[in-house]
């Protein structure tokens, strides 16, 4: 009996060390992943928030259609004149608004943004010699940033919208 | 007498049993780790390259520079705007021409495609590939 109990009892020495051992690399496996898995939720929120407004500027007129006679009163915002061809008039409007009025209008209060559309030189297009840009860039300390490059028909060229949504 | 007549097999039960329980966790770690990294692929960046080249080529229809059905003016057209992080390829079927620039590449990228009616009523179908250098 009292050997038996001997064995029994090394034997739960190594069944106890080898549960602590799992629980030990079950907890730092499942902290990592949960830390993946919140970067992703945190990079997969804001990509779409950027795509979703992206596509309402090059898709969309903005609604009503021409809000740029009256911008104060713009429920959404839309870039368009005709099907997919910018509109150099609501592009002027649109960067002069007021950066938190337009935060609040893509319902972007919780993040900053930066709005730039470049030619084919890749320099920012000037719309009465001003540059068609707004809002404030991100810098190298920003965590989450996003850009997000569409190509629209202005003029009889094309021309590249940026827009970078960060926190 | 040998060990096991003279302990029996009790003594290797909470071996056994650990053995088991690590055997299903580590099942259980494996599946969530695939599953986890199955769904870190990013889906935001497809769908980007997806609209950039709907952008490209409705921008370019928009402007007629389909309309001359050649390779190299089209093929330059794109290099012009596409911004230069990405590759394309593209194939412009029409009834009579078929012009393509490039090779269809291999591997997970994304294409698509778009009627495409030109100057001359040509009715065509180009579909392009977009995806990151």
């Amino acid at each position: 009996m009292y050997k038996k109990a001997q064995v029994n009892t090394i034997d739960l020495i190594i069944a106890v060390s080898l549960f602590f051992v799992l629980i030990l690399s079950f907890i730092l496996i499942w902290d990592n992943y949960a830390k993946k898995l919140d970067e992703k939720v945190k990079y997969d929120n804001i990509a779409e928030k950027a795509i979703k407004i992206t596509d309402v500027l090059v898709n969309t007129h903005g609604i009503p259609d021409d809000w740029e006679t009256d911008s104060e009163n713009v429920q959404i915002i839309g870039l368009t004149s005709n099907a997919r061809i910018v509109s150099d008039n609501k592009l002027e409007e649109f960067v002069n608004l007021d950066y938190n009025f337009i935060k609040q209008n893509f319902n972007i209060e919780a993040f900053d943004f930066y709005l730039k559309v470049v030619d084919s030189n890749n320099k920012i297009i000037q719309i009465d010699d001003d540059n068609v840009e707004i809002g404030i860039k991100p810098s190298l300390d920003s965590e989450d940033v996003i850009t997000i490059q569409r190509i629209i028909a202005r003029g009889g060229t094309e021309v590249v919208l940026e827009f970078t949504l960060w926190k | 007498m040998s060990l096991n007549s003279r302990y029996g097999n009790k003594g290797y039960i909470f071996t056994l049993d650990i053995s088991v329980a690590m055997f299903i966790v580590i099942i259980v770690l494996l599946s969530s780790f695939l599953l986890i990294t199955r769904s870190n692929e990013d889906s935001y960046s497809f769908l980007q390259h997806v609209k950039i080249g709907d952008d490209l080529f409705t921008s370019l229809d928009i402007n007629g520079k389909l309309d001359s059905l050649n390779k190299a003016t089209i093929g330059s057209n794109i290099e012009n705007i596409l911004p230069s992080n990405f590759n394309y390829t593209f194939k412009l079927e029409c009834e009579n021409k078929i012009s393509q620039k490039g090779t269809f590449p291999q591997g997970s990228i994304i294409g698509s495609e778009r009627l495409v009616v030109t100057d001359n009523l040509d009715f065509c179908i180009v579909r392009y590939w977009i995806w990151p250098k």
